[in-house]
C-alpha cells in the first residue's frame, strides 16, 4: 500500500527540515521493524501555504494520506489556518492521517483531537533527535490506523454528540441502556461509557447487530461472557450485569445456541 | 335554604382542587384523569354532606392515589395537606363564630365559609410560589413534617368538637389552646431553623468568595511575575544575540548551536511561565477560580499538565455555575490523586485539560490523566466508589451521574484507552431535534 506524505508549513526551511526528519523517521523504522519492511511511504509535497495544499490533494486524488501541518500557516490571524486545512483534508481524504506540529506555546493537542481527529501533535521546538524519535511513534500509528480502517469488516456504530459525529467498533461494544435522563440512552463499551440522545428502539432498529433484551437494553452478542437464567442476568467481561425481561427467554436461548463460549451459570 | 347550604361545601371541593393544582403546579391533561378527577369531586361532595372529617380523609387518600406519579412526591402531600388543613380551618373557625354569635338569628354561617375560602384562595394565590419552593427545596422534609404536624392538631380538634361534643368546654378549650400554642411553637422554630441556616450558608459563601479572590489575587501575582520575566528575557536576548553574532562571525556553529539549545530549554519553555497558560480566555470567574486552584495544586506537586482554552469563554449554557464546578473539582482530584500514585510508583504522570466554547450554547471540558494499571476498565475506575465508600475517586463519579441526570443537554463519556482516562463532558443546549 502507498502512504503519500505531505508537509505543509509556512516557513520553508523548517519544512524541508521536517521532511528530511520524517525521511530518516521511516528509514528507521523499515529498518527496524519487519513488519514495516516493505512499506511504500515518502514525502509527495512539501506546501507553504494553505491554498498549495488544496491544490496538490485536489489535483492528485490523494487518498489515505499522511498530512503534517502547521497550524498557524499565516501571521494574520484572517488567513486560513492549519485547523481549517486539516478540516478540508478530512472531507477529501477520509482516512487521510493528520498529524499537527506546531511550536510549544500553541500545543493544544485535546482541543483539535476530538473536533479534526488528529492524530498526534509533534512539538517541533524539540531537539531533532527527539522530533524523529516522535515521528517515528506518530507514523507508526498513522500506518495501523489506515491499514487498519480499509480492512474490511471493521463496522462502526455512528452517533451524535452535540453536532458532532463520533465512531465506534461495532466489537467493542458491550451493550447499551435507556439513561436516567429522558431522550438518551447511555453505552458502554470496551473502553468506558458514554451518553448521547437516542432511544433504545431506534437504535433497536437501525443496528441488526444488536438484540434487545428488554424494554431498555441492547446487548452486543458477541461481547457477553455469562448468562445466569435462574437470575435472568447477562454478565459482561467488565462485570456488569443486566437483566432481561421474561419473554426474551428465546431469544436468550437463542444466543446461547449460536455462541457457544458463553458460559452458563 | 338547602340549596343556599350546599354552596359552601361544593365551592370548597373546587377549591380544594385549585389549590391543589396552583401549588403543585400539575395540569390535568388526559381525558381519563379529567374523569377520573370529577369522580372524585362528586364523591367527596357526597361524603362531605354527611361528614366532614370522612370526606376530608377520602379526599388526602384519593388525591394521593391519583397524583402520587405526577410531580415529586413531596410536593404531591404538602398540596394536599395544605388543602385538607385549609378545610378544618374553615369550618373550625365558622363553627367558633356561630357558636359565639348564635344569639343573632341570622343564618349567616354561609358567607362567613364563603369569605374564609375566598380569603384562602387569595393567600393561596399570593403565596403559592413561596410554598411550592418550600415542598421542594432542601428543607422540605421538615416542612412537610410541619405540615402533617398541623394537620394533625387541626384534625383533633375538628374530632372533639365533632365526636364528643364536649358539655365540660372549659376542660377542652385549654386542651385546644394547648394545642394551638404547640403548633405555633413547631411554625415558629421551623422559622427559626431557616434563619439559622441561612445564616450559615451565607458564611459558607463568604468563605468561598474569600478563597476565590485568593486565587485571583495569586494568578495577578502569577502575571506580574511573568511580566517580569518577560522584562528579563528582552533583555537577556540582547545580549544572547549579540554573543550569538560574534560566535557565528567566527565561524563557530557548534557554540552557536549550543548557545541556542541551551537557551531555547531554559527560557521558552520554563514552567513557571507557563503555569496558567490559556487561563487568561476563561471569562468565568467561578472556573476560573477552581481551574487556577487546581493547576497551582498540580504545579505544588510537580505534576506535568497542560491547560487547553483556546477560544475566549465569556459566556457558558444555562447550567448551574456550582454543578460545573463539582463536576470539575471531582476529576481535577481524580486526576491529581492519579497522578501522585504514579509520583510514588516512580512513573511519568501527566494531566492534560481543555475547555472549548464555540458559542454560548455549547460547553466543552476534558481531562485526561495517565493512569498506573493501563489493564484498569473505565468501569472498574467508577465502580471503585460503590465498594470502598471511603474511595473518593469513584464516589466522586457517581456525584457527577447524578448531577449528569439533571440536564437533558449535557453528555458525559469516561474512556480508558493507551494507558489515559478520558472524561469528557459537552453542553449543547441548541436543539437539534
Amino acid at each position: 500500500m502507498k502512504y503519500p506524505i505531505i508537509i505543509c508549513d509556512d516557513n520553508k526551511i523548517l519544512s524541508k527540515e521536517l521532511a528530511q526528519e520524517v525521511d530518516v523517521a521511516i528509514q528507521n523504522m523499515t529498518d527496524e521493524n519487519s513488519n514495516y519492511a516493505n512499506i511504500d511511504a515518502s514525502v509527495a509535497y512539501i506546501a507553504n501555504t494553505f491554498e498549495q495544499t488544496v491544490g496538490y490533494v485536489v489535483a492528485n486524488d490523494v487518498k489515505n494520506g499522511i498530512y503534517f501541518l502547521d497550524i498557524e500557516l499565516s501571521k494574520e490571524a484572517e488567513a486560513k489556518n492549519g485547523v481549517d486545512l486539516a478540516e478540508f483534508i478530512k472531507k477529501q481524504d477520509p482516512n487521510g492521517q493528520i498529524i499537527f506540529v506546531t511550536a510549544y506555546d500553541k500545543y493544544a493537542p485535546l482541543t483539535y483531537r476530538r473536533r479534526i481527529g488528529a492524530i498526534d501533535y509533534i512539538n517541533k521546538s524539540q531537539v531533532r533527535e527527539e522530533i524523529i524519535s516522535r515521528l517515528g511513534e506518530t507514523l507508526r500509528n498513522a500506518f495501523d490506523n489506515i491499514s487498519n480502517s480499509s480492512k474490511l469488516g471493521i463496522k462502526t456504530l455512528t452517533y451524535k454528540i452535540g453536532r458532532r459525529i463520533q465512531k465506534v467498533n461495532e466489537a467493542d461494544i458491550y451493550y447499551i441502556e435507556n439513561s436516567l435522563t429522558q431522550h438518551k440512552v447511555r453505552m458502554v463499551t470496551q473502553n468506558g461509557d458514554s451518553e448521547f440522545k437516542g432511544n433504545i428502539s431506534q437504535l433497536d432498529k437501525e443496528n441488526p447487530f444488536l438484540i434487545k433484551v428488554s424494554q431498555s437494553y441492547l446487548v452486543n452478542p458477541e461481547n457477553i461472557d455469562e448468562i445466569n437464567p435462574a437470575e435472568r442476568l447477562i454478565i459482561f467481561p467488565n462485570k456488569d450485569e443486566i437483566k432481561y425481561s421474561r419473554d426474551k427467554k428465546k431469544v436468550i436461548n437463542n444466543i446461547l445456541n449460536k455462541y457457544q463460549d458463553i458460559s452458563l451459570n | 335554604m338547602i340549596l343556599i347550604s350546599v354552596i359552601p361545601t361544593f365551592l370548597s371541593i373546587l377549591a380544594d382542587l385549585w389549590i391543589f393544582l396552583k401549588i403543585s403546579k400539575i395540569k390535568v391533561k388526559t381525558s381519563g384523569m379529567k374523569i377520573l378527577v370529577c369522580i372524585v369531586l362528586i364523591l367527596s361532595f357526597i361524603i362531605s354532606s354527611q361528614n366532614i372529617m370522612l370526606s376530608n380523609i377520602f379526599e388526602i387518600l384519593a388525591y394521593y392515589v391519583l397524583f402520587r406519579n405526577y410531580s415529586d412526591k413531596k410536593l404531591i402531600l404538602g398540596s394536599i395537606l395544605i388543602f385538607s388543613t385549609n378545610d378544618l380551618l374553615i369550618s373550625i373557625i365558622s363553627s367558633i363564630f356561630s357558636s359565639l354569635l348564635s344569639e343573632i338569628k341570622f343564618d349567616f354561617e354561609w358567607i362567613l365559609d364563603c369569605f374564609l375560602l375566598f380569603l384562602a384562595l387569595y393567600l393561596i394565590e399570593k403565596y403559592n410560589k413561596k410554598i411550592r419552593s418550600y415542598l421542594l427545596d432542601k428543607n422540605s422534609i421538615v416542612f412537610l413534617r410541619l405540615l402533617v404536624y398541623i394537620y394533625i392538631s387541626v384534625i383533633s380538634i375538628v374530632a372533639i368538637y365533632v365526636y364528643l361534643r364536649p358539655k365540660n368546654v372549659s376542660f377542652y378549650s385549654v386542651f385546644t389552646l394547648l394545642i394551638i400554642i404547640q403548633s405555633v411553637f413547631a411554625i415558629s422554630m421551623y422559622y427559626e431553623m431557616i434563619a439559622v441556616q441561612r445564616k450559615i450558608d451565607k458564611r459558607n459563601k463568604q468563605k468561598l468568595e474569600i478563597e476565590k479572590q485568593k486565587q485571583l489575587e495569586e494568578y495577578a501575582g502569577y502575571l506580574e511575575k511573568s511580566e517580569d520575566e518577560l522584562r528579563a528575557f528582552r533583555h537577556d536576548y540582547r545580549n544572547m544575540l549579540n554573543s550569538l553574532k560574534i560566535s557565528a562571525r567566527e565561524g563557530n556553529t557548534q557554540e552557536v548551536i549550543d548557545l541556542l539549545d541551551k537557551y531555547t530549554q531554559t527560557n521558552l519553555d520554563s514552567k513557571a511561565l507557563l503555569k496558567y497558560k490559556d487561563v487568561n480566555h476563561i471569562h468565568i470567574k467561578s472556573i476560573k477560580s477552581i481551574i487556577i486552584s487546581k493547576l497551582t495544586e498540580m504545579y505544588d506537586l510537580n505534576i506535568p499538565y497542560n491547560l487547553e482554552c483556546r477560544q475566549v469563554i465569556k459566556k457558558i449554557p444555562d447550567v448551574n455555575e456550582i454543578d460545573l464546578i463539582r463536576i470539575i473539582g471531582i476529576t481535577c482530584d481524580n486526576a491529581i490523586e492519579e497522578s501522585q500514585l504514579m509520583l510514588e510508583k516512580g512513573l511519568k504522570p501527566e494531566i492534560q485539560i481543555m475547555f472549548y466554547s464555540n458559542s454560548k450554547d455549547e460547553f466543552e471540558y476534558e481531562i485526561r490523566n495517565k493512569i498506573h494499571d493501563k489493564n484498569i476498565s473505565a468501569s472498574q475506575i467508577q465502580k471503585k466508589g460503590f465498594t470502598t465508600k471511603k474511595n473518593h475517586q469513584g464516589l466522586g463519579l457517581t456525584n457527577i451521574r447524578n448531577i449528569e441526570s439533571k440536564y437533558p443537554n449535557m453528555t458525559i463519556s469516561h474512556t480508558v484507552e493507551d494507558g489515559w482516562f478520558d472524561f469528557y463532558m459537552m453542553i449543547d443546549a441548541e436543539d437539534d431535534e
